[in-house]
């Protein structure tokens, strides 16, 4: 594992797409990190994010994960070019030849998506603890911990959207076509789910999956009529661990491993 | 001595068969020159055998072990068609990168770029080499690790002659080291002044494996001019000992059963009233028996 990490090191500290955008999604991650301090202008209604209570420990793990995942494609795009470019250069057919096994090459580039997803995942945990030691009102070590799961479940999905990004690569050899087939599976699958067409079974589509695994938050904020305890609003709790969309990801990252790891072996280089 | 490699009824099909059914043995120490025209399977004979591309049938073994391992091709230096490197990195970053793959220790680098004399651009980026430069950094790549055996497919590619002959004798001082060498190329002259055994490929099928001297059996023949060529060509179908004429850049090759010597077959001619202008004894070089055996 150490020998396979420093060759990915080795290859792509160098490589210009990957400093770039490396950069653009630390810079991004710090920036929407205190998203919650722009204040939205509604109309005559002025109020700051951070007012509803999304910083409040324990939606605090469940926001912040949401809205730094955005951002995860980005990350997708240093997967992207980074093996692009080993087909668009013939390394991958020269590193073979060199005696790194296919299944070698595939673990590097896993190794390294599970790194990103980990550094990632690390700064989802430490913003989210940041925020809300600073703006929750309640410590209770109960309430605190209490969906601190929303760091895993950010793992699992951004693992599972940059192994999509991987498989794509692998498969088409170039860095647009794997973009442009998730977007028209966005598209289709937003279809599906939308319509309601052919049942339920957008729910069992990759990109559901991604999104179910962390779910957009924003549903569970109510507009608290009752206007007592000076707050308009308040946080309805989470619907618990997605344990169907969770085992739907897990399965689509064990495909898509073995997908990859059967085109890089059937396939004539 | 001792089989390196042992190639039996390989096939490959692609939409059409692109290699079909060849065998032949690597001996320890020898240059070995795959030859063929383009597209006669010569690299993808390589490519099964250094596992990037899946044979459709037949088995060979690497020092004795079925199929190519990954322990093998740490014994195994191999360029293919092209210099590959990452060319946003310098040399010696590309080379750090065949080191880790191939589990070896960074300071055989230094060395081999001395050797290949690209020493002193070893912090240039690859972008920014030569093609000559570029071959030769390839060849430094398959040094690396010591090999035993150095494949080579097509070496001398669009270098130029100075070029050429860089890359020729850098191949012979390795070939001195003991070091086996398995050659690649549509080039005739290349293969014939380096190579001690030929495989000859056409259409994927092999036509011949063995020693260049033993190949087509040291066949020899005669090129001869008179004044008068016509009465030559007469005179010469009437002789037993011909087996065949052929008229090439005005002279007469003259093909003969069994072995004549040039004295002999001026006499014969003599005692016909034949006087030549020109006898040539030439023996088939690489190039026409190649000819002769694609034909």
């Amino acid at each position: 594992m150490k020998r396979l990490l420093k060759i990915e090191y080795l290859k792509n500290f160098s490589y210009r797409p990957f400093k770039i955008f490396s950069l653009i999604y630390l810079s991004s991650v710090i920036i929407l990190a205190f998203v919650g301090f722009a204040e939205f202008n509604l109309g005559f209604v002025k109020f700051k994010l951070k007012d509803i209570g999304i910083y409040d420990f324990p939606n605090v793990w469940h926001f912040t994960a949401y809205i730094i995942s955005l951002l995860k494609i980005f990350l997708a795009a240093i997967v992207v070019f980074s093996i692009a470019q080993e087909f668009n250069n013939r390394m991958f057919k020269q590193n073979v030849i060199d005696g790194l096994s296919k299944g070698e090459f595939l673990l590097s580039k896993i190794y390294t998506i599970a790194l990103f997803s980990g550094v990632s995942t690390v700064f989802v945990a430490v913003i989210s603890l940041l925020l809300g030691l600073k703006y929750s009102s309640d410590y209770s070590s109960h309430e605190v911990l209490s969906e601190l799961y929303f760091i895993g479940l950010y793992f699992v999905k951004v693992f599972l959207f940059l192994l999509m990004f991987l498989f794509l690569t692998v498969l088409f050899r170039n860095s647009i076509f794997p973009f442009l087939t998730i977007f028209v599976l966005w598209v289709v699958e937003g279809i599906l789910s939308a319509s309601e067409w052919l049942g339920g079974i957008y729910e069992f589509l990759p990109l559901t999956a991604i999104s179910g695994v962390v779910e957009a938050p924003f549903s569970r904020v109510q507009l608290n009529m009752s206007g007592n305890e000076g707050s308009f609003y308040s946080i309805l709790p989470s619907d618990g661990f997605p344990i169907f969309y969770f085992s739907m990801a897990v399965f689509y990252i064990g495909l898509l491993i073995f997908g990859t790891y059967q085109l890089l072996k059937k396939r004539d280089w | 001595m001792e089989t390196i490699l042992a190639v039996r009824n390989l096939r490959k099909k692609f939409k059409t068969l692109a290699v079909d059914d060849i065998s032949f043995d690597v001996k320890r120490g020898n240059i070995y020159g795959i030859l063929g025209p383009n597209g006669s399977g010569k690299s993808t004979t390589l490519g099964m055998l250094l596992t990037t591309i899946n044979a459709t049938s037949g088995s060979w073994h690497w020092f004795g072990e079925e199929y190519t391992s990954v322990s093998t091709l740490k014994r195994i230096g191999a360029i293919i068609e092209q210099p590959n490197f990452y060319p946003y990195l310098s040399a010696v970053q590309n080379l750090k990168i065949v080191c880790e793959i191939k589990e070896i220790h960074f300071e055989r680098i230094d060395e081999v770029l001395h050797l290949v004399g690209l020493h002193d651009r070893r912090f240039d980026l690859f972008r920014t080499y030569s093609l000559g430069m570029k071959q030769r950094l390839s060849i430094a790549s398959a040094l690396l690790n010591h090999p035993e055996v150095l494949i080579l497919d097509e070496p001398t590619n669009g270098l130029d002659p100075e070029g050429i002959i860089q890359i020729r004798e850098l191949i012979l001082s390795i070939a001195k080291q003991g070091t086996t060498i398995l050659i690649a190329s549509h080039l005739l002259d290349e293969i014939e002044k380096i190579c001690s055994h030929v495989i000859i490929l056409k259409n994927g099928k092999s036509l011949y494996s063995g020693a260049v001297q033993d190949m087509g059996s040291g066949v020899s023949f005669f090129e001869v001019q008179a004044p008068e060529m016509n009465q030559l060509k007469e005179v010469l179908e009437t002789l037993s000992i011909v087996d065949r004429i052929e008229f090439k850049d005005s002279c007469f090759q003259v093909f003969t059963s069994s072995s004549v010597s040039a004295s002999e077959l001026n006499k014969l001619l003599s005692e016909r009233g034949i006087y030549l202008s020109f006898l040539n004894h030439k023996h088939e070089n690489l190039e026409s028996k190649f000819l002769h055996l694609v034909k």
